[in-house]
């Protein structure tokens, strides 16, 4: 069930707009070292492509929204 | 009689005096020990466990049908949380979908519980108990005054209840129904009392079907607007509305506590508080328990920061759902996603 979890994980992450690609899940036997090190390679270097995390670079403290109001809704 | 179908029962008058013969006959021959209901206590209503026929003059039999009560525990909750009580409840559509979730997880043995469901047209912002509620049934409410929760409700019938009470078809009459051989032992008493009247005329029974779809059509619109904005909005925008919402959190866990679905018993979100940073806390609330939100807005009325909870939870939860096709709360030969 963990592959629901990662799921759940990536849906929030494209929600929050973040985009999905930064958790993969792969499948892989004991016997398969050198397929586990390509794909943890292949991760790597497709998140140095992303750049940084956003949750590590946004400054804190940011303006926090106390209205019910949802992005692009009009003000109430 | 042309245009009367077998199926089902009427009643004609105060729906609110069906109420309280339904539930008195509950408690007189034994089906049950309890009736969940609410007692007025210094201006507020609060849950109370009906235990005598002779209390419920007393008791706020309509309590259920308010959403914005003001106190925190839930019907459902007071069910999970009494096991072994046989209790019956009076329960709107969300709550009754949250009594399956947890019957799936084994967390509510529906033997014991006696499901008295209503339709409905979506709940008011902060309505209060002592209004005359059961009449704000009868109506469909202007989205202007609908809990944002409601708004975006897919499910306005109960799929699941014993008895099934609809005041949606018209103002004088309520169509009531069996949905289990319980609840149809409990209505042929009923009739035997002269309570209800056997048959139902088919113009009522269209009439609340069309009504249904209409408010049904509604949640899936909403939803769908909802989801199409949000996508609108660029990628770094849609991020820092969302941590707006999530750095805004206290922990003070208003919503856990008042969620119908969160049902661990040692929450580690409470017991583990202090390591938590506040994004952290709602975001492990939101993977833990989106796949089975039933969209009941009670989060939302509890979190003293105003957070869009539901909004963030039932988007998530139908992202989710959608690719697995499934609705939390309606189909009991399902198993939860996510167990
Ligand atoms: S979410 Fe609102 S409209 Fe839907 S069943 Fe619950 S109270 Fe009624
Ligand atoms: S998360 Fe909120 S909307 Fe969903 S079931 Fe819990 S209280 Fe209701
Ligand atoms: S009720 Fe609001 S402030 Fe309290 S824990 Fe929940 S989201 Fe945070």
């Amino acid at each position: 069930m963990a592959a629901r979890h990662v799921e759940m994980v990536q849906d929030l992450l494209e929600l929050m707009g973040l985009g999905a690609e930064r958790v993969t899940m792969v499948y892989c036997s004991s016997a398969e070292g050198r397929y586990f090190a390509d794909m943890a390679r292949k991760m790597s270097e497709k998140l140095m492509d992303l750049g940084p995390n956003l949750l590590k670079t946004r400054k804190v403290n940011e303006p926090v929204a106390e209205s019910r109001q949802a992005p692009g809704d009009p003000p109430r | 009689m042309e245009g009367i179908t077998d199926r089902g029962f009427v009643h004609r008058g105060d729906p609110l005096q069906l109420v309280r013969d339904l539930t008195k006959l509950l408690l007189e021959a034994g089906v049950v020990d309890g009736i969940v209901s609410g007692v007025s206590k210094e201006g507020k209503v609060v849950l109370h466990v009906v235990k005598s026929a002779d209390e419920l003059d007393e008791a706020i039999l309509g309590y259920v049908l308010v959403h914005s009560y003001q106190g925190l525990e839930s019907t459902v909750r007071a069910i999970r949380d009494r096991k072994g009580d046989r209790l019956a409840a009076l329960v709107k559509p969300c709550e009754a979908r949250a009594i399956i979730e947890l019957a799936k997880r084994r967390r509510i043995d529906l033997n014991s519980v006696f499901i008295v469901g209503f339709d409905c047209p979506g709940m008011r912002t902060n309505q209060d108990a002592s209004g005359e509620v059961m009449e704000a049934l009868r109506v469909t409410p202007g989205d202007e005054v609908l809990k944002d929760a409601c708004r975006r409700c897919e499910v306005h019938a109960p799929p699941y209840a014993d008895v099934c009470v609809s005041l949606i078809s018209s103002p004088e009459v309520t169509l009531v129904e069996a949905g289990t051989e319980r609840g149809a032992k409990v209505l042929e008493t009923l009739r035997g009392k002269g309570v209800i009247i056997e048959g139902q005329p088919r113009e009522l029974i269209t009439k609340r079907e069309e009504k249904l779809r209409l408010l049904n059509e509604r949640g899936r619109r909403t939803l769908k607007e909802e989801e199409n904005k949000l996508l609108s909005v660029p990628g770094h925008e849609r991020f820092s509305w969302f941590m707006g919402q999530l750095d805004a959190c206290v922990k003070c866990s208003a919503c856990i506590r008042a969620c119908p679905i969160c049902f661990c018993k040692d929450c580690i979100l409470i017991s583990k508080r202090k390591e938590y940073t506040p994004s952290l806390f709602l975001v492990t609330r939101m993977l833990h328990m989106a796949d089975s939100c039933v969209c009941c807005g009670k989060c939302d009325e509890v979190c003293p920061k105003g957070i869009s909870l539901s909004y963030m939870l039932y988007h998530l939860g139908r992202k989710f759902t959608s690719r697995h096709s499934y609705l939390a709360g309606v189909d009991f030969s399902r198993p939860p996603r996510t167990v």
